[in-house]
């Protein structure tokens, strides 16, 4: 009986989800877009830092860190560094996308692009085109959750009903309670999560080497296999080309669940305060990542290197420990979906059903919650039980399509001169390069897709934008004249 | 409307944009073939005590950043 504590653990894990999440929504109006799409603009720096923190740690934290280590070794860091200039990003933008959605209105980035470019058609195409990075990573996470509880369980609960619980237990909150679920549970999960990653990784060094100084497993690593040790890893596919376009193609990355999560903030200042402090958070994959270095001579045949850290804690860990982590990756794994089907949800509703079907917004707050469960049913449970090969190269697609909307984000920005048939041209071109470099030419000279995609995108954006007439004055004021007149009262900016 | 590309109008924006790009190419090739060796500063991998250094040293960038604009969002 004591084999299954650790199940026991994972599982209540779920429960204490739902219970917070479906306590988030209490006192808020849900059936508005403003109001389960970005949580009423109520959520504090602590509350926003761990959501947007929790959002971009994924189950890759727990399952797919230590697995690229086992398998590749310091080729895993690529991610700690993409996510330090996410933060920069966030930074960045995301007060700025604070006020300009507070002062009009918008609560998806496909909204804020439709504005500006006085373009529902264009906003509705960045809908689709950024949803199949969203979903990609939904699956991801989804298929991780799915494993998690496989695995605790000894086999008793299949993929197929892992799915169907994991998706079930967020449909549970996320319907309820929308972005502050995802809020409040993220603030939990981050936690958790963090101290788990910690707590694992100290365990697996003193288990390993006696002590808690790491220096002994590198020592062995240099000596038996230094390939691990240096790009371009022992698996030999990460070229300093693809190490800097991966992580480039991230950076130029802005998610549609990160701009929706930045909504959330209860104001543009206290937001900016969170994620100024963010990459710090990102210290939680070096624990993990060392996990997967001792996988090398702990498990040198292991089938599936992704599960190389769960291995080790139900192998070998007391059974609180390797409870925490089965509950820490599922945590991982459901903080990163979440987000995706509540963005993808409020974007068709916003930028794609409305517009097309004329919808009010009365209708269409209504109509918006109920869209995850299709999103869930027909997209997300399907192709998360048929389980696509490779878990991290689907993630790296889905960065590819999502970094095409960087130029369109130039244009909010930095650039007035940008049409919509410069940014619907430079978009379509992109995603088309890097589709084809995505599957058929594979990352040509080893640089990632996505940059191959901006590489004729801009050209493409800057071109036409030249040749078209562009959005009215009074757009361009709104969007463009509070940077003009900031800068001419505070000249220090 | 002035339609140019808008960029930095001071020498405090210009240093920002200049820190931010310090800290971004500090991650990227060619100055992360500085530290890919066998090397094990501090008992880790060379790259993946760059990679926690570049950690911190985003972080300091936007606080520094924050104090010299002022701007706090």
């Amino acid at each position: 009986m004591s084999q299954y504590v650790p199940f026991i653990i994972t599982a209540s894990y779920l429960l204490i989800a739902i219970i917070i999440g479906w306590g988030a929504g209490r006192g808020h109006n849900m059936r508005t877009v403003e109001g389960w799409g970005a949580g009423g603009r109520s959520m504090n720096s602590i509350v926003v830092y761990l959501l947007v923190a929790a959002g971009g740690v994924s189950a890759y934290t727990f399952m797919g860190s230590p697995g690229w280590a086992h398998d590749k070794g310091v080729p895993a860091l690529y991610v700690v560094v993409y996510l330090a200039y996410m933060a920069i990003v966030a930074w960045y933008i995301g007060p700025k996308v604070w006020n300009l959605g507070a002062k009009y209105g918008h609560v998806t980035q496909s909204t804020a692009i439709a504005d500006r470019y006085e373009s529902k058609l264009l906003g509705g195409l960045t809908a689709i085109v950024g949803s199949v990075g969203g979903l990609a990573f939904a699956v991801i996470q989804t298929i991780g959750a799915a494993y998690i509880l496989n695995v605790m369980s000894f086999g008793l609960i299949p993929t197929w009903l892992g799915v169907i619980i994991a998706l079930s237990v967020i449909a549970i909150y996320l319907y309820r309670s929308g972005l502050r679920a995802i809020g409040f549970t993220n603030a939990f999960q981050g936690a958790l999560m963090f101290v788990v990653a910690w707590m694992v990784g100290l365990w697996a060094v003193n288990w390993f080497t006696g002590g808690f100084n790491a220096a002994p497993i590198f020592e062995r690593l240099r000596a038996e296999a230094p390939e691990f040790l240096t790009l371009p890893g022992a698996l030999d596919d990460m070229s300093y080309a693809f190490w800097t376009t991966s992580i480039l193609i991230s950076f130029f990355s802005i998610w549609q669940s990160h701009w929706i999560a930045w909504m959330g903030a209860k104001s543009a200042r206290s937001l900016k305060r969170a994620v100024t402090y963010l990459p710090l958070y990102y210290l939680v994959l070096i624990p993990m990542i060392v996990v997967g270095f001792i996988g090398i001579f702990a498990y040198p045949d292991i089938a599936n290197s992704d599960q190389v850290a769960i291995q080790m804690a139900v192998d070998n860990m007391p059974i609180i420990v390797a409870g925490l982590l089965g509950a820490g990756t599922l945590a991982a794994s459901m903080s990163s979906s979440e987000p995706n089907i509540h963005a993808t949800a409020l974007t068709y509703s916003k930028d794609v059903i409305q517009p097309l079907f004329k919808l009010s917004d009365e209708r269409t707050g209504k109509l918006t919650r109920w869209l995850i469960f299709p999103i869930m049913a027909l997209i997300i449970a399907p192709i998360s039980i048929m389980e696509p090969a490779s878990l991290v190269y689907i993630l790296l697609i889905g960065y590819g399509f999502t970094g095409q909307a960087f130029a369109i984000m130039v244009g909010i920005f930095f650039w007035p001169r940008a049409t919509a048939a410069g940014a619907i041209v430079g978009l379509v071109a992109g995603a088309v390069v890097t589709t084809l470099f995505s599957f058929v030419f594979v990352h040509p000279l080893g640089i990632h897709a996505g940059i191959w995609g901006l590489a004729v995108n801009i050209p493409c954006f800057i071109i036409v934008s030249l040749l078209t007439k562009p959005v009215s004055k009074e757009t361009l004021a709104r969007f463009f004249s509070a940077d003009e007149k900031t800068a001419a009262e505070d000249p220090a900016r | 409307m002035d339609m140019r590309f808008r960029g930095p109008r001071t020498a405090r924006g210009w240093i920002s944009v200049g820190i931010i790009l310090v800290v971004l190419i500090i991650g990227l090739w060619p100055v992360i073939a500085l530290f890919n060796t066998t090397a094990l500063p501090l008992g880790i991998p060379a790259l993946m005590l760059w990679s926690i250094f570049i950690l911190f040293a985003t972080t300091a960038a936007m606080v520094i950043i924050n104090v010299i604009t002022g701007d706090r969002g």
